[in-house]
């Protein structure tokens, strides 16, 4: 069984637990990125998500677990099982979160050719990568600040598009690659390009706490999970269920959320106040609110709600001048005063 | 005799993880790991892995040859596989590639890990083992061969048997001094031999319950506090380190049979904390007890112990034992910023993008250009036997390998004079220039490295990084009066090259040098002007044998003869500052980097 750390005993973080929420509540709202220091539960947090999201439905059988209440997003294997006249028949598969480690190469991410096909039976077969593997579900690229720029890229290229085209090696196809993507990395370590973190929907910031007490807790439960996960996370599955409901309540009223007008003038007088470039902002901006509107189980968004979302929907987008000291998160945080007062 | 740490090690493998060795190769360092091995008895296999790996032995994966002869697919395992609850040693791991570090930390976070043991060999100016693996290996142990030596001979022995049999009380003064004996004698308990701890009873370190509640010591608070404390106060960065040092307290108290105590703590301390140190704590004068102290644990010997005292000593013990680097004020350099794992060439074969195919064997974990590799073959099939069974013949000698190639930044090095003449003049104006040109490096992802030269020596204040918040931070802190040591900064420079130059895909060195020209110390750190001229002349012209391109800046206030010679010596471009502002300098290094390239 899964041996992974339960989502809601993760101490801490609220940013980035609230950007993943968000993120797993409308995928659409184009990836997280978590900057910060090793070892604070970056991983852990993306990791336990499988935990708490609901299986979902997937056409059994099929290499792309492809949504079998989606017509017209199916891949090619699927059509043709469906023209040869089979039934499709689905099955509960958990959410996949796949890890792209560092030293990944195109081949493993894209997919290839099936080399040993093409070399023992010479069939021209595509082996999946792991946009395929990631799809419907999470992509977690740790430290994507060292990964190369081209694959970065691709990854964002397919994340924004949903969509793998693949034309290399006598291969031409395309199957669905609707992923979140999840990246991380520690900005002492190198920057990512700005070009590519705009891209990216949301991105928060996480800290070692600096609070005692908060540290002894997370000794405290890692502890208790080494020393026995089963019973752990058995301690922590109530917990856990709560907020897989929460999540699921929220997919299923977000189009029912509604943004008041003046809501989105706020926003824009927002993005106005930062400077930021293009209308990412403003549309994340909203977008986010909204998903957290729905997870609060709301039925409008509010201003605490844009208060919310605002750091980690503009705090990239800042046009950046590298010799300001500002942290951007410090920015952010004064246009919010500043257009956005508290009562 | 083997470090402490790897006896906790062997006490609780899974809990801790492994450790990095840091230290040559040799004798001693076998023999730590044969008497590591022969504690931990481990219950999975030993396995060593070569710097050489390929991605296919690495991981497993197609065995191309035998599935050739056999005409099926024939797959191989890799060397991880089946590796759990065993042991993995990787020699040389501070240049392993991303793929071998990936593949371990993958193992590492799974179910049932290996114990991993790093051995870093590094030198002190060189990148140390990737920080993805090393934190989540529980110790950081120096060879440190001539100090562990001399601490096993000096007479803390006796010392540290006395504490061992008895735990250190907290009360007084004695509790002070037996710690800075510890201090002084750490090698001691290392010597598993003579612990009685370790060989006494039935109990092997393995059947020993390190699982016990925590909670259940006879410390005021529970353990992880103390420890967090410590971690705070140190700046220890990430959890991870946290839950190591609370698992390595358990480890040696039950290695000794016994309930957690503060000795645990301190043992803890100094072994997971304080190598990861980022600050050096201040440790005030203990604070008065708070007054409800003593209200609330009324008499209880063991309970009078003050929380806070206690905290403060783990720091105190912690700081025999930071990094030396620290205590200079100089980070350790971050192994990415500093760039350089070395990998086989065969790394571009595997990243970039597509410029051709050459012949070569694709287990290296280069791209099998299959088409080609068929069109090499197709010609020979008549020839060949085993075509007639109506199979492809393909021989080893067809494989066509994809060529990649990945775009390579150059790393532009400044060699900032920083000195008194220099500083007077222009410091804040060769100041804003390089920010200008670190603003323009982050937008074409180039590396800056920053020497700075001043006094007697010169100083490499920033290792080759893209990271802007650091090189910022640097150069803020520069600061600028002595004498001017330009051969000491020419060598310093050229050593960078050269490191830079070992690195995979290394791409250009481009030195920029901002002085102006008066050296007045020579490369043994004497004064003396003439000496130190020639001895920068000299020194400038190892540059130009080295074919490092240089652009010299000249910040004297009016052109100098002996800018001149410096620049024709190490066939510099020569600028002057006069003429360019700090946007002219930013500009001609933009071109020269073109230049270079």
């Amino acid at each position: 069984m899964s041996h992974h750390y339960p989502f809601a005993a993760i101490v801490g973080q609220p940013d980035m637990k609230l950007a993943l929420l968000i993120a797993a509540t409308d995928p659409g709202i184009g990836g997280v990125m978590v900057f910060g220091d090793r070892g604070t539960g970056k991983s852990t947090v993306v990791r336990a998500l499988p935990g708490i999201l609901p299986a979902m439905s997937a056409v059994r059988d099929c290499r792309f677990h492809c949504d079998p209440t989606a017509n017209g997003a199916r891949c090619d294997e699927c059509h043709a099982r469906e023209s040869a006249g089979e039934r499709l028949r689905s099955t509960r598969v958990p959410v996949p979160v796949v890890d792209l480690p560092l030293g990944a190469t195109e081949d493993r991410v894209v997919g290839a050719l099936d080399l040993e096909r093409a070399l023992a039976s010479g069939e021209k077969r595509f082996e999946p990568g792991l946009l395929a593997r990631a799809h419907r579900g999470f992509l977690y690229v740790d430290e994507v600040n060292l990964l190369e720029d081209h694959l970065v890229d691709l990854l964002l290229d397919v994340a924004a598009s949903g969509v793998n085209v693949v034309e290399r090696e006598g291969l031409s196809l395309r199957h669905p690659a609707r992923f979140v993507i999840v990246g991380s990395g520690n900005p002492e370590e190198g920057d990512l390009r700005p070009q590519l973190l705009d891209r990216f929907g949301l991105s928060v910031e996480v800290r070692t706490p600096t609070d005692l007490a908060e540290r002894v807790e997370v000794v405290r439960r890692r502890t208790a999970f080494d020393r026995d996960p089963i019973a752990f996370a058995a301690d922590w599955a109530d917990a856990d269920r709560k907020v897989g409901r929460g999540v699921e309540r929220a997919r299923k009223a977000l189009d029912t959320v509604h943004v008041a007008d003046d809501m989105v003038a706020l926003g824009t007088r927002l993005c106005l106040a930062l400077g930021t470039d293009g209308l990412r902002g403003e549309l994340t901006l909203l977008r986010a609110a909204r998903a957290a509107a729905a997870l609060d189980g709301k039925r409008t968004v509010t201003v605490a709600h844009l208060r919310a979302v605002a750091p980690m929907a503009l705090r990239h987008r800042l046009r950046r001048n590298p010799l300001d000291e500002t942290s951007a998160t410090t920015r952010v945080e004064r246009a919010i005063a500043e257009v956005m007062p508290q009562p | 005799m083997i470090p402490q740490a790897l006896t906790l090690l062997a006490a609780d493998p899974r809990g801790l993880g492994g450790a990095v060795l840091h230290g040559p190769a040799g004798p001693e360092r076998d023999a730590w790991l044969e008497q590591f091995l022969r504690d931990l008895a481990p219950a999975g296999p030993v396995r060593r892995v070569p710097l050489s790996i390929t991605p296919d032995r690495l991981l497993g994966g197609l065995d191309l040859t035998a599935t050739i002869a056999a005409g099926r697919p024939v797959m191989q395992p890799g060397i991880l596989h089946g590796t759990e609850d065993g042991v993995v040693i990787v020699p040389s791991a501070e240049r392993l590639s991303d793929t071998v570090i990936a593949a371990l930390t993958a193992l590492l976070d799974g179910p049932r890990p290996p114990v991993v043991i790093a051995l870093d060999e590094s030198e002190a100016d060189e990148p140390a083992v990737a920080p993805a693996l090393a934190q989540r290996l529980a110790f950081h142990v120096a060879l440190g061969t001539e100090q562990l030596s001399l601490r096993g001979r000096d007479s803390g022995r006796g010392n540290l048997a006395t504490s061992s049999k008895e735990p250190l009380s907290l009360r007084g003064g004695e509790a002070r001094m037996s710690l800075r004996g510890r201090a002084s004698g750490r090698g001691n308990l290392a010597t598993p031999s003579k612990e009685p701890c370790h060989h006494e009873g039935a109990q092997r370190p393995r059947d020993l319950n390190l699982d016990a509640a925590p909670e259940s010591t006879p410390l005021p608070r529970h353990p992880a506090e103390f420890l967090c404390e410590a971690a705070l106060a140190l700046g220890v960065i990430g959890s991870r380190a946290d839950t190591f040092a609370l698992r390595a307290a358990l480890a040696h108290a039950s290695l000794h049979g016994r309930d957690l105590t503060e000795d645990d703590l301190v043992i803890a301390t100094e072994l997971v904390l304080a190598p990861r140190a980022t600050r050096i704590p201040v440790v005030d004068a203990p604070p008065p007890p708070p007054p409800d102290q003593s209200a609330t644990n009324p008499g209880s010997e063991t309970e009078a112990t003050d929380p806070g005292e206690l905290a403060d000593r783990l720091v105190e013990a912690a700081r025999a034992f930071l990094p030396p680097s620290l205590l200079q004020g100089a980070m350790p350099p971050s192994r990415h910023a500093a760039g350089g794992r070395g990998d086989s060439d065969a790394a571009s074969d595997r990243h970039g993008r597509r410029v051709g195919t050459r012949r070569g064997d694709p287990r290296t974990g280069a791209r099998l250009d299959l088409i080609e590799t068929l069109r090499a073959a197709a010609p020979w099939q008549r020839a060949r036997p085993a075509a007639r069974t109506g199979r492809l013949a393909v021989r080893k000698d067809d494989f066509r390998i994809q060529r990649l190639r990945r775009r390579t930044g150059t790393t532009v090095v400044f060699a900032v004079d920083a000195s008194g003449s220099q500083a007077l003049h222009r410091l804040a104006e060769t100041k804003g220039a390089v920010e200008l040109l670190l603003a323009d490096s982050y937008v074409r992802r180039d590396r800056v490295a920053l020497i700075a030269f001043r006094g007697t020596t010169a100083e490499e204040v920033l290792p080759p990084t893209r990271s802007l918040a650091r090189a910022r931070r640097t150069l803020t802190a520069l600061a600028g009066g002595g004498g001017t040591p330009l051969a000491a900064a020419l060598l310093a420079a050229r050593r960078l090259a050269d490191r830079i130059a070992r690195e995979r895909n290394a791409g250009n060195t481009l030195l920029v040098l901002l002085t102006d020209g008066r050296a007045n110390v020579a490369l043994d750190g004497t004064g003396g002007r003439a000496r130190a001229e020639a001895d920068g002349i000299a020194a400038a012209r190892s540059i130009r044998a080295a074919r490092i391109p240089a652009v010299l800046i000249d910040t004297s206030p009016r052109p100098s003869p002996q800018v001149a010679q410096l620049a024709a010596a190490m066939d510099a471009r020569l600028v002057p500052l006069p003429v360019v502002d700090a946007h002219g300098i930013s500009g001609t290094v933009q071109r020269a980097i073109a230049a270079s390239r």
